[in-house]
């Protein structure tokens, strides 16, 4: 134990011995830690990004619909497009939500903005998936009903209230009275951004007091803007988008052989491009990593073989003293080790400053996490390890009569 | 062969020991045929010209080298069929040695190149360290111990390297040229603490023409083209 103690001691020593040396020699291996710790930190952004946009169950929903496109002499979907459809995917169908969306002039005391009022039914709160900040959400009862409440989201509650409380408090809808019981928390996902500057209420009450059919035409008590869809993860999507509109051109009398006038969302599309794009970026960083690895390894093993010839008779006074082959092959690794570390602290820093400056200037995704420092870490470490087998065996195999050569 | 002074019992003993250096057309024999015995307590002197041999002598004698001929005994176990670590394993803490140039590692202080022998010899640092301070106090350089040997002048680095030799006491010291390049009182003052080693039991082997060193001998031995022409105890 205290033999080791005083190898680790020695290496500790003989890694920063020469400052110029130790320099070159991090240099030489920071670039490689700096390829790694791009390559994670890119990779780890565009994971994150991509966990932004899948938002749960919303990825895996059908978004229904009017095609916008075509003649609305079918309309929009309906309220009792919702049973037949549950009908038609049976167990597929682990919930759903109808939304209808409309502009309001809305105020509280002296404040006054335009928001969009959005009619809500079933669970709308799993696909927005938003936390609440204050107050409750519209149960589900509440949103079959008519009552007029509603919930705010975050960035509506700002304009209207400004920092003060506003549940418990009175707005006015179209100079409709309406009482606030809720207000979502700032968006964590692209969708819940949409929604951040809304008016949540009851499907019916929004229809019956909220829109002014006078300003945004006269849609239908029963006419949804959004049908929602969630389906089960096990779910195949294609299929079910068939079965979704096969039902609905029945139940508002398409033919088959006209284009349906419904448009079917995904909302996973964008993810998968992004997966796409991902995956591109990610075998194009890869192949860099392991280059700026590979030259790392070279130019280190190179720089440190001729560091320990430099150190010959530095070894061969430690030999004379009573140290064997493998105590200055444990020395020469764990000088490697110390550098590489040293090195990946230089790299990750290197990149960290970089990648702040270029999300600076431009969107970057790069996400520094736990996880890219410890691979960028155990990079370094590794590669300062392995790349210190040539002059550890190097340094081993010389003779301690060299300490008599002055 | 009998010992003129110390022990019975030889501390090292070179038989038939050579050494040649490269094979075949191209060897070069640098010693030949070395029968010498060494015991505790006295101080080996060895002559010769350059190119002699003393050095790959002392190589042989200091189990830093294996001759190519002969053996080479050490407390009376036979080296030379011994691999490099257990050389090294024997070296440890058993011999001592005192370089011309002091063989000091540049860069480290005084007292880490002095607690070398104790590292290895398996102490803890802190008991390295204090028998360093104590060797390094036995010397003089007590109040150097932290300077890095690169700012001593050049006898102070000889008694670091005289202290990093005897700070684990060992049985057998090998010294070459130790007062070369040193003024008259420090190499006075290297070879009274190296006869003191030897008083105390200790086999010192020092390769030198320094009239200083060959007056404190208790023999010499003198070296000629790699053969062993005088081994004679001073009177």
């Amino acid at each position: 134990m205290n033999r080791l103690l005083a190898v680790l001691r020695l290496a500790m020593w003989a890694a920063f011995s020469k400052p110029s040396r130790a320099a070159l020699l991090i240099a030489t291996l920071g670039g490689g830690a700096a390829g790694v710790a791009v390559a994670a930190g890119v990779m780890s952004g565009y994971a994150r990004e991509m966990e932004r946009m899948t938002f749960g169950a919303y990825a895996r929903s059908l978004v229904i619909t009017e095609n916008a496109f075509l003649d609305d002499r079918f309309g929009p979907p309906r309220l009792a497009d919702i049973p037949r459809l549950q009908e038609a995917l049976g167990d597929s169908v682990e919930a759903w939500a109808a939304w209808r969306s409309a502009t309001g002039d809305v105020r509280f005391g002296r404040e006054q903005a335009n928001l969009p009022v959005r009619g809500v039914l079933g669970d709308y709160q799993r696909e927005a998936d938003m936390p609440l900040q204050a107050g409750r959400a519209l149960t589900l009862a509440e949103t079959q009903g008519a009552d007029r409440l509603c919930v705010l989201g975050a960035g509506a509650a700002r304009q209207l209230f400004r920092n003060d409380p506003a549940v418990g408090e009175a707005i006015r809808i179209n100079g409709i009275s309406c009482d606030v019981v809720g207000v979502f928390a700032e968006a964590e996902n692209q969708l819940a951004e949409r929604y951040r500057q809304s008016v949540f209420a009851p499907f019916t009450a929004a229809a019956r007091y909220f829109e002014n059919a006078e300003a945004f035409g006269s849609a239908g008590p029963n006419e949804v803007s959004q049908l929602t869809i969630v389906l089960t993860p096990e779910t195949r999507r294609r299929a079910a988008l068939m079965t979704a509109d096969q039902t609905l051109r029945r139940s508002h009398g398409v033919p088959q052989a006209q284009v349906s006038p419904f448009e079917y969302a995904d909302p996973a599309a964008p993810t998968r491009a992004l997966e796409r794009q991902r995956d591109l970026i990610g075998r194009l960083l890869i192949t860099i990593a392991a280059v700026t690895v590979a030259v790392a390894l070279t130019g280190y093993a190179a720089a440190a073989n001729a560091a320990v010839d430099m150190r010959r008779r530095e070894i061969a006074l430690q030999m004379m003293s009573g140290a064997t082959g493998r105590l200055i092959t444990a020395q020469v690794l764990i000088e490697g080790l110390i550098i590489g570390l040293a090195a990946s602290l230089a790299g990750a820093a290197l990149v960290i400053t970089g990648a702040a400056l270029a999300q600076t200037f431009a969107r970057f995704p790069f996400e520094l996490n736990p996880g890219v420092i410890a691979l960028t870490f155990a990079a370094g470490a590794l590669t300062g390890l392995i790349a210190s087998l040539p002059p550890a065996r190097r340094a081993a195999s010389g003779s301690p009569a060299l300490s008599a050569r002055g | 062969m009998t010992p003129a002074h110390g022990s019975a019992e030889p501390v090292l003993q070179a038989i038939g020991a050579g050494r040649v250096y490269g094979r075949a057309n191209a060897a070069v024999p640098a010693l030949l045929d070395v029968d010498l015995a060494f015991h505790g307590g006295e101080v080996c002197a060895l002559r010769g010209r350059s190119g002699s041999g003393k050095t790959t002598l002392l190589n042989l004698l200091g189990l830093l080298d294996r001759p190519t001929s002969g053996r080479i005994v050490f407390l009376g176990k036979d080296t030379s069929g011994y691999s490099d670590r257990r050389l090294a394993l024997t070296r440890r803490g058993a011999l001592g040695y005192v370089l011309q140039d002091a063989g000091l590692i540049e860069n480290m202080t005084a007292v880490d190149n002095v607690c070398l022998p104790g590292f290895y010899a398996g102490l803890s640092a802190r008991r390295a360290r204090e028998i360093a301070l104590r060797a390094l106090g036995d010397v003089g350089l007590a109040d150097k111990a932290e300077r890095r040997v690169g700012a001593l002048s050049g006898g102070e680095r000889m008694r670091v390297g005289l202290a990093r030799a005897l700070s684990l006491e060992p049985q057998l010291i090998i010294a070459d040229e130790p007062t070369a390049s040193l003024d008259a009182e420090t190499a006075h003052a290297v070879i009274d603490r190296l006869a003191r080693a030897a008083a105390g039991g200790a086999c010192v082997i020092a390769a030198s023409h320094d009239p200083i060193v060959l007056e404190r001998a208790t023999r010499t031995v003198a070296l000629a083209h790699g053969r062993v022409v005088t081994a004679e105890p001073v009177s």
